[in-house]
């Protein structure tokens, strides 16, 4: 027979097994078809939904000035690109110490408060100035939130704050108040004209556009056009430009215990790789549930005189172990790499670090205690895990996502997001356990915990110790 | 041996759903004697042993140990009378020989110089002292074979329950296992032996029960089935296939 009659024997062998083991060849399909899903609808969160390429950040706004005024301004931010007005139109209005927690307790990088009296024809004299707190680490949403409050708030004052705030350099260069108002009635032709420009540009451009696509007609009125949405580049100091431009104050919130050298890049990664991996290894530990059914020494382990829950019991403490001596593995090889100050707090670190081998030890049991052999197990475990840990934004910060109400609330409901929002927690924002977040964050570990080792038991129950 | 009934089935019934797998059946093992089940493929013998070794609970009938209710997947201090040795090889391959049997019998409740006893005696009963501290992972077929058993032998079971233990075994190990099943009669226990080798229950077995389809259709010793087959001859092999037919059977 030749070599190829042989190999099509073999293969047709191998595709009718394959094609007749259903599990497999469902599982087959629908993994790359659930992760395609899940990953697209996360992408498309990370560029705000529109397809522009450019991510919404969530920018919290307080006004305090109540007027219509600054309802406007609210407005022209909630109609930016590449800005999320928190709160939803709707919601309850958040105080300037509500802001300033949440920017303490990493739950939002920036909050702009719009404070009583603001005016923008008068922001660079007497009148109060618009307030920025912020949390300096989180510079990438940072330099996307400056863009997007020039772009508003230039907008919002209709050109009067650029005036306001050239006045500002020239009188601070020592100019005097009458030339000062002839410059700023140069200005305002000089608006005018380049307004004028810009207009015809735009106008320009989106009729290329339309050209170009006859369906792509969706294009709104601040769409950002080639080039502008480049503007921001921090190159070349767009805060300081900002802060003049905008009469912006700021008001920096950092945990005095933050070592200098932790970016929140490394924090994010340290974090997601921690809760992420604990999860892959403890479910392979947990797979020896199956493996012990399928060689047969489960059978003997329930026929000895021992209660049969101690077996599932006996399979935690092993996991246990493994996951705490797997963490202070990873911990102190990220501390002597990172140096990001992990045993600053062992406390929280021990109570947080065993929250989350818990919840990664109930997973790991109850998906061995619930699948039907150790391949179900194992293709089950891996999307569930991909799927957790980019919900639970081991991946990419959830903030920096913008996902549909169901989406977030299953985000918000995994146990990965609060095991990030812990870790993130406590080496970013240096969170400690008199902190309600850290509480609230280990609270939710060990309710998953409970959860999925009582689902365990029962599983492995009816599944396990039949009759 | 003695004919003291130490182990009692009656009417033993098991059912997976619709099909009834163990058909009302009767007997019993008494000390120091190997009882055989013996039966084709699909008899009901897995079942039996399942239900006495308490890995099966839905089953009705009676058992009684010693003259007392036996419900071993309910009261777990019951299991402690029976050592069931599976037909797989139900043993740890990243252990030693003397950490499988440590773990076996710490989980019958030995400790101390009891353990350390038991311990030594069942690698000598298994033939492993001089390999005692090697990894499990490392030995032949037999030598799992005989650790098996010897880790079913931890914590001194009165009733031994050996599922079909010389499969796959190589003929010095088997005869090695069969001079440690005898040694077990000779001290007083009692074994609950299945398999389908003539040879093994004909040379083994005090008293054998031929099962069916569910049924015990026949029991007692060689020449007692032999009489109730009306065979001519004593040979088990003969006397089975009259009791059972020819036709081949499937799982």
């Amino acid at each position: 027979m030749s070599m190829i009659s042989s190999a099509w024997i073999l293969a047709k062998k191998d595709l009718r097994a394959y094609f007749r083991d259903r599990p497999a060849l469902i599982l087959g399909f629908l993994v790359p078809i659930a992760l395609v899903t899940v990953f697209g609808w996360i992408m498309s969160a990370l560029s705000g939904g529109s397809g522009k390429g450019m991510p919404k950040v969530a920018l919290t706004v307080v006004d305090e000035d109540g007027s219509e005024w600054s309802a406007h301004i609210v407005k022209e931010l909630r109609a930016s690109d590449v800005l999320r007005v928190e709160p939803k139109d709707g919601s309850p209005a958040l105080s300037r110490q509500d802001a300033q927690q949440k920017v303490r307790d990493g739950d939002i990088s920036h909050a702009l408060i719009i404070p009583k009296g603001f005016r923008f024809d008068a922001a660079s004299q007497d009148s109060p100035q618009l307030l920025l707190i912020r949390d300096p680490g989180r510079e990438m949403e940072q330099t996307i939130i400056q863009i997007g409050l020039i772009q508003s708030l230039m907008i919002a004052s209709e050109g009067k704050m650029w005036l306001g705030a050239m006045g500002n350099i020239l009188r601070d260069a020592g100019i005097d108040d009458r030339q000062i108002a002839m410059v700023e009635s140069a200005g305002l032709d000089m608006q005018k004209l380049i307004g004028g420009f810009l207009e015809e540009s735009r106008d320009k451009q989106l009729a290329a556009r339309d050209e170009k696509s006859a369906d792509e007609d969706r294009i709104e009125r601040d769409v950002p056009l080639e080039g502008t949405s480049n503007a921001g580049s921090d190159g070349f100091g767009i805060m300081k430009l900002a802060t003049k431009l905008l009469a912006l104050k700021q008001e920096d919130i950092t945990p005095p215990s933050r070592p200098k050298n932790v970016t929140y890049q490394v924090a994010q990664s340290v974090s997601g790789v921690i809760v992420m991996m604990l999860l892959f290894s403890l479910t392979g530990c947990g797979s020896i549930l199956l493996a012990e059914r399928e060689n047969g020494s489960l059978k003997r382990l329930l026929a000895l005189p021992i209660p049969k829950s101690s077996i599932v019991l006996g399979k935690l403490c092993f996991m246990v172990i493994v996951g705490l001596i797997q963490l202070a593995v990873l911990f102190l090889y990220a501390e002597l790499m990172f140096r990001v100050g992990l045993f600053r707090d062992p406390w929280t670190l021990s109570i947080l670090a065993l929250s989350w081998v818990l919840a990664g030890c109930g997973f790991g049991l109850f998906i061995a205690a619930s699948a039907k052999s150790s391949r179900q197990a194992d293709s089950l475990a891996t999307v569930i895990i991909l799927v957790m840990a980019a919900l639970g934004g081991c991946w990419f910060p959830t903030q920096l996502m913008q996902l549909p109400y169901f989406l977030d609330l299953a985000s918000k409901s995994m146990m990965t997001y609060w095991a990030m929002s812990g870790f993130q927690g406590m080496l970013w924002n240096q969170l400690d356990l008199t902190s309600g977040k850290m509480l609230y964050a280990i609270a939710w570990q060990w309710g998953w915990a409970s959860l999925l080792v009582g689902l365990a038991v029962y599983f492995f129950k009816r599944n396990f110790c039949r009759g | 041996m003695t004919n003291q009934k130490i182990f009692e089935v009656q009417q033993l019934r098991y059912a997976y759903g619709d099909r009834i797998a163990v058909k009302d059946i009767d007997f019993d093992v008494r000390s120091g004697e190997i009882f055989g089940l013996l039966g084709p493929n699909g008899a009901g013998k897995t079942t039996t042993i399942h239900c006495v070794s308490g890995l099966l609970a839905d089953w009705s009938g009676s058992m009684t140990f010693l003259g007392n209710e036996f419900r071993p997947s309910r009261l777990v201090e019951q299991r402690r009378l029976i050592g069931l040795v599976p037909q797989e090889l139900a043993i740890y391959e990243g252990l030693t020989a003397a950490e499988n049997l440590r773990v076996f019998g710490e989980l019958h409740g030995l400790r101390g110089s009891a353990l350390k006893q038991q311990i030594a005696e069942k690698l000598q009963i298994a033939g492993l002292e001089d390999r005692q501290r090697d990894l499990v992972g490392k030995f032949s077929g037999g030598m799992k074979r005989r650790l098996n058993l010897a880790c079913g032998l931890m914590g001194d079971p009165k009733l031994i329950i050996l599922d079909e233990p010389t499969v796959g075994v190589d003929p010095q190990s088997r005869n090695h296992l069969f001079e440690a099943f005898e040694k077990l009669r000779q001290i007083g226990k009692s074994v609950l032996y299945t398999t389908h080798y003539m040879e093994e229950a004909e040379r083994l077995c005090d008293r054998i029960a031929i099962m069916h389809e569910g049924n015990i259709i026949a029991s007692g010793t060689v020449a007692e089935l032999a009489s109730e087959a009306g065979s001519a001859t004593s040979d088990l092999e003969s006397i089975f296939l009259q009791l059972t037919g020819r036709s081949l059977r499937d799982e």
